[in-house]
């Protein structure tokens, strides 16, 4: 029997045509996947067959201005786990145990983890070697977990100055990251570029011989550089931290230092503040007593009150909070005046402790009546009544113009994260009464930040310098990124304004007597500002500030205080805030090398002269003798009629006062001044004492031996009248 | 008759079909240089020795060949008295191993040392017996009980035993086989129909009352919704086929073959291949394939007797089906389940068996009439005794 030939044509085309069509489709297909979906497919394959391994840079220092670290990464360690390779419940088991209690971690968190199937997971960062020993060496005796369980190196962020400048140099997060202050800032120059190392890895995890390796390296953060010295920072927060707990401080109290020619900020810190290493707690008794009075331990209300004031102590107040600037204002109200001259010197106001208005009775603090008084004299009163009626003479248009050239209507531009301006008066809107309130640093706000670089400006001649804090960016081989130069905004006064705003300042601090500060030349204001409580000033609750600079002559660094919310009987801020500012003023002076004016068997004082005319002479001379000063009776009247210099002269304790009686007789009114050129100090105490007159040193190195004086302010040779200040100027070369 | 005679039988003498056993050769050797480089990673980390797979499918490779060519000479017309006593004992065999081993996919006898997998035999069998049944003269092929029912007995109790093993993908190869065998003996194409009408609605109501088929169907055609799990299998495939582009990574640089795919060497031996050497040699190794299976059915077509042509048929069928089924499967356009690659995959008693129905062929080639214009022979018959006592009655 034949087959039949239909049969065979099956076998022979239809067999053969049904297969060799689904070959060409598989051939089809497989173009389609590994060709057409070639690269997709091979990313995807890539992505599971390479690891890629993430080197950490080293993140950048940052220093001080003179390289001292302030916060800087060290070496740690990190225990590292590839859970994928644990396929066993016992081993999972064994290692989460060990792991948990070596490391000191939650057994369940750890167990969670070692059920990912993940190759490459960080079981905990950042532990100390102790710890990573631990691990090393359970690893020697637990060989078969060698690829599983590894250890690696790791670093951790430290601050070797803890609490010191932390509410500036900020901290970083659990991944470097920089979450505050200038580590939060300047986080790309810090944390650097991380490098890559992408190996290939078999499904197990190890080595596979093939050649896919690619190398990146990684480029190590930038350091930088600070214009604040820790040593300047270390005195102002000794400083503020002892007026905090003395004066029992409710809110905060904050303090900045900055170099008046540059607007460089040396220091500056708010209270109270946090540990660096250790972010999230408070490290402050007074806070933590009084959390522990409010609430009961550990209640839900406690670790809400906890967390709201750990976050508050991280803010860096001198620059993201306002405070009423108060009487330390009334620089810049003057600057107005005297720059418009709108109140010549000579100018006598009458303060009878208030003055109206029209709609609003202005009054000044206790309610003290002045008298009469210069401008001079309203400064150094801080007299509200004078400072009205010459904010009057400006006008809201002038004073709204010198406001915002003062740098008061926006962010200083320092440099640091969570800068804010200040609050003030819209121009359209302020009204005279807004004006005059204005005028002594009421109703309205500003930062600390924008206080001190005014004064900065009133201090150096009238420029306007912009602040900031980092000095310079430098990377790795000390290469350069960044200097911050010295910038010059504008000049908002003249030269001239600044000096009679430098004879007002340094006369308050002499006349206030609590800045004062034994040796130096200070200029300084302080302000007691009511604290807006519901929308209204209430008395009891004030913030007390000082701001001063020095010296006066050539003036090198401010100082502005603030104190808010003391809790002591005196809230001013000439009893709380000038102490501190002076106190901080005097060790920074210090440490600049910036010498006591006059040095001749201790530190020279200057006072201020008496008023003795119409005091009987004994009386006289007993009040110039107890203001420090050596009376020198001309006559032999029994009244004093005349003295020279006049009452209100600062001199320098020792010098002469001349007491003119009222019976002059033939005595030498007049004295011829000598020739004081070359000779030292002393000798041109003594030349001028013989002559009858008095001494006022200036110039810089009046400590060195070669120091002689180069000038004198009256020639040599002129009769000028006993007791005539003559002003000496010397100057002194460092001997090698 | 003479002619033909003479022809045939000096084909018997001088050899067997060149083209077919070179594709053969080709295939087998290229199964090898596979299987060394994708066996490698997986035998070093399952053994300690890298040439574990490669030293033993060497060993099995030398076993067959020989087997190869004793099938060759072997005169295919035994058979046809073997063929029940080669079937009842392999469905004895499968049956033993359902009781006998206790892996939870009863594929494997043991006999001492010895293992082997008695569905690889139970496939021969099949074909044989089908081939026999089917070329009986008296048969009523169109018959639908005789055509369609009978011979579906005889593969679908095999296609059972294996499937409860469970070996799906085995039952459905043996079913294939049984199935292509019927249509080539010419059985009525319509009667299939109602039959296919009946395993799509099975199918399809499978599909449906088991969440356990839709999940997979769904796994098959976005594996990438569980990469780690249900879809692993897949998608470490794709990787490995799609990283492989036009040229391929170069021999013996495959990365998926790290422990990466599972089975490198046996069931996914062909996503390495396709990784390493690219789509052109994967085309290429196609197209060997193609050709092994239509010089095949070619030989059916020129087969001496519908016996010998039917066993071809079986035999290429099974190639072609298995072949297609795996790369299919790899390549996911099938759901995954396992199925090796003839010629490639690691397994001993599946490349032994494969190369003696290779031998099979080559002997039935002999007796094909297989120049261009030589006519179809039926020699049925010089073997069918009873056809050649008639004609002889008949002159007589």
């Amino acid at each position: 029997m034949n087959m039949p030939s239909k049969n065979n044509r099956v076998i022979r085309y239809l067999f053969p045509m049904i297969f060799g069509a689904v070959f060409l489709g598989l051939a089809g297909w497989l173009f389609y996947l590994q060709v057409i979906q070639h690269d997709k497919y091979e990313s995807l394959a890539l992505d599971q067959q390479t690891w890629e391994i993430t080197v950490d840079p080293d993140r950048g220092s940052i220093k001080d201005v003179n390289g001292v670290d302030l916060a800087v990464s060290a070496t740690a360690y990190q225990v590292l786990m590839a859970p994928a390779q644990l396929t066993d419940e016992e081993d999972r088991v064994e290692v989460a145990t060990f792991l948990s209690e070596a490391l000191g971690l939650n057994y369940e968190t750890v167990y969670n983890n070692t059920q990912k199937n993940s190759q490459y997971l960080a079981v905990k960062r950042r532990i100390e070697k102790e710890d990573a020993d631990k691990v090393t060496q359970w690893l020697t005796e637990h060989k078969e977990y060698k690829t599983i369980v590894w250890v690696s190196e790791d670093t951790k962020r430290y601050y070797p100055y803890k609490n010191l400048l932390s509410t500036v140099v900020g901290f970083v997060g659990s991944d470097n990251q920089g979450l505050e202050g200038l580590e939060y800032y300047y986080d790309s120059y810090l944390s650097g570029t991380p490098g890559k190392i992408t190996a290939v890895r078999t499904a197990k995890g190890s080595a596979m011989p093939y050649e896919y390796e690619s190398y990146q390296d990684a480029v190590d953060g930038y350091d930088l550089y600070l214009t604040t010295d820790v040593q300047l920072q270390y005195i102002l927060e000794k400083h503020i931290s002892n007026t905090r707990v003395e004066h029992n401080v409710q809110s905060r109290i904050g303090g900045v230092i900055m170099n008046v020619k540059t607007g460089a900020v040396l220091a500056m810190s708010s209270k109270p503040d946090y540990d660096l290493n250790d972010p999230f707690t408070i490290n402050d008794e007074m806070t933590l007593e009084k959390l522990l009075a409010s609430y009961e331990e550990n209640s839900e209300e406690y670790k809400a009150a906890y967390t709201k004031k750990q976050l508050e102590y991280r803010k860096n107040k001198i620059i993201t909070e306002q405070y009423d600037p108060g009487s330390t204002f009334k620089i810049f109200t003057a600057a107005m005046a005297l720059e418009e001259n709108l109140v010549p010197l000579s100018e006598t106001f009458y303060c009878s402790s208030q003055i109206d208005m029209g709609a609003i009775t202005y009054h000044c603090a206790g309610k003290k009546a002045h008298g009469p008084e210069t401008f001079k004299d309203a400064m150094a009163n801080s007299c509200n009544v004078v400072f009205v009626q010459v904010a009057d003479r400006v006008g809201v248009d002038r004073f709204y113009k010198y406001f915002t050239l003062f740098g008061f209507q926006q962010k200083t531009g320092v440099g640091l994260p969570g800068e804010v301006s200040g609050i003030f008066f819209e121009e359209d809107e302020m009204t005279r009464w807004n004006l005059y309130s204005s005028s002594f640093g009421q109703t309205f706000q500003i930062t600390p930040m924008q206080l001190i670089t005014a004064v900065s400006a009133i201090a150096n001649g009238g420029t306007y310098m912009k602040p900031y804090i980092l000095d310079r960016v430098v990377d790795q081989d000390g290469n350069i990124v960044l200097q911050n130069e010295p910038q010059a905004v504008n000049q908002i006064v003249s030269e001239s304004t600044c000096e009679t705003l430098r004879d007002f300042l340094e006369y308050t601090v002499v006349k206030g007597k609590t800045g004062y500060l034994k040796g130096y030349r200070i200029c300084g204001k302080t302000g007691t500002s009511q604290k807006m409580e519901g929308g209204e000033y209430g008395e009891q609750k004030v913030i007390a500030s000082y701001v001063c600079f020095a010296p006066a002559d050539d003036p090198e660094i401010a100082i502005l205080v603030m104190v808010d919310e003391p809790n002591s009987y005196v809230q001013y801020g000439s009893y709380i805030a000038a102490p501190l500012g002076r106190d901080i003023m005097g060790e920074c002076l210090e440490y600049l090398n910036i010498e006591p004016d006059y040095e001749d068997g201790g530190a020279v004082t200057s006072v201020l002269v008496p008023s003795v005319s119409g005091m009987s002479v004994s009386d006289a001379a007993a009040a110039i003798s107890d203001a420090g000063l050596i009376a020198k009776i001309i006559g032999d009247g029994e009244k004093v009629s005349s003295q020279l210099p006049a009452a209100q002269t600062l001199l320098c304790s020792g010098n002469t006062v001349l007491i003119y009686t009222d019976s002059n007789g033939n005595v030498e009114k007049n004295t011829s001044v000598p020739d004081l050129k070359g000779k030292t100090a002393a000798e041109c105490n003594s030349l001028l004492q013989q002559a009858g007159l008095n001494i006022k040193v200036v110039g810089d190195n009046l400590n060195y031996s070669t120091t002689v004086a180069v000038s004198q302010s009256i020639a040599k040779g002129t009769v000028v009248k006993k007791g005539t200040l003559i002003t000496v100027k010397f100057e002194g070369q460092k001997q090698e | 008759m003479k002619k033909g005679f003479f022809s045939s039988r000096s084909r018997r003498l001088t050899g067997v079909d060149l083209p077919f056993l070179v594709g053969v050769l080709l295939l087998l050797a290229i199964g090898l240089a596979t299987l060394y480089s994708a066996g490698y990673a997986k035998a070093l980390q399952k053994t300690g020795n890298s040439y574990y797979y490669i030293s033993r499918q060497g060993i099995f490779a030398a076993i067959g060949l020989g087997g190869m060519a004793i099938a060759s000479w072997f005169p295919y017309r035994f058979y046809k008295k073997l063929a029940p006593l080669l079937y009842g004992i392999c469905v004895v065999l499968l049956g033993a191993v359902l009781f006998l081993s206790n892996d939870t996919e009863k594929r494997w006898l043991y006999i001492g040392s010895f293992q082997f997998q008695p569905s690889e035999f139970a496939k021969v069998a099949v074909i044989l017996l089908l081939a026999a049944y089917l070329s009986n003269p008296k048969l009523r092929i169109r018959n639908f009980w005789r055509g369609i029912v009978f011979p579906g007995v005889i593969f679908g109790v095999c296609a059972l035993l294996v499937g409860i093993e469970p070996h799906l993908s085995g039952a459905i190869l043996v079913a294939s086989i049984g199935l292509m065998m019927i249509i080539a003996a010419g059985a009525n194409v319509l009667y299939l129909v109602p039959v296919g009408l009946v395993c799509a609605a099975g199918a399809i109501a499978l599909y449906f009352s088991e969440e356990y088929m839709q999940k997979r169907i769904e796994y098959w055609l976005h594996p990438e919704l569980d990469p780690t799990g249900n879809g692993y299998q897949a998608l470490q495939s794709l990787y490995a086929i799609g990283s492989g582009g036009l040229t391929g990574l170069g021999y013996g640089n495959s990365r998926q073959k790290y422990l990466y795919l599972p089975e490198p060497q046996n069931d996914f031996i062909f996503s390495v291949f396709c990784e390493e050497m690219g789509w052109i040699a994967a085309v290429l190794v196609l197209g060997i394939f193609a050709f092994v299976i239509v010089r095949g059915f070619y030989i059916a077509s020129k087969a001496p007797d519908k016996f010998s042509s039917l066993i071809v048929v079986g035999i290429i069928s099974r190639l072609a089906v298995q072949t297609i089924f795996n790369i299919a499967v790899v390549s996911g356009a099938f759901p995954v389940t396992g199925i090796s690659l003839p010629f490639f995959s690691y397994g001993g008693t599946a490349l032994v068996v494969l190369l003696g129905e290779m031998g099979i062929v080559l002997q039935i080639s002999r007796h094909a009439a297989l120049e261009k214009d030589a006519p179809i022979k039926d020699t049925e018959q010089e073997n069918n005794g009873t056809r050649r006592k008639l004609s002889s009655r008949k002159e007589a």
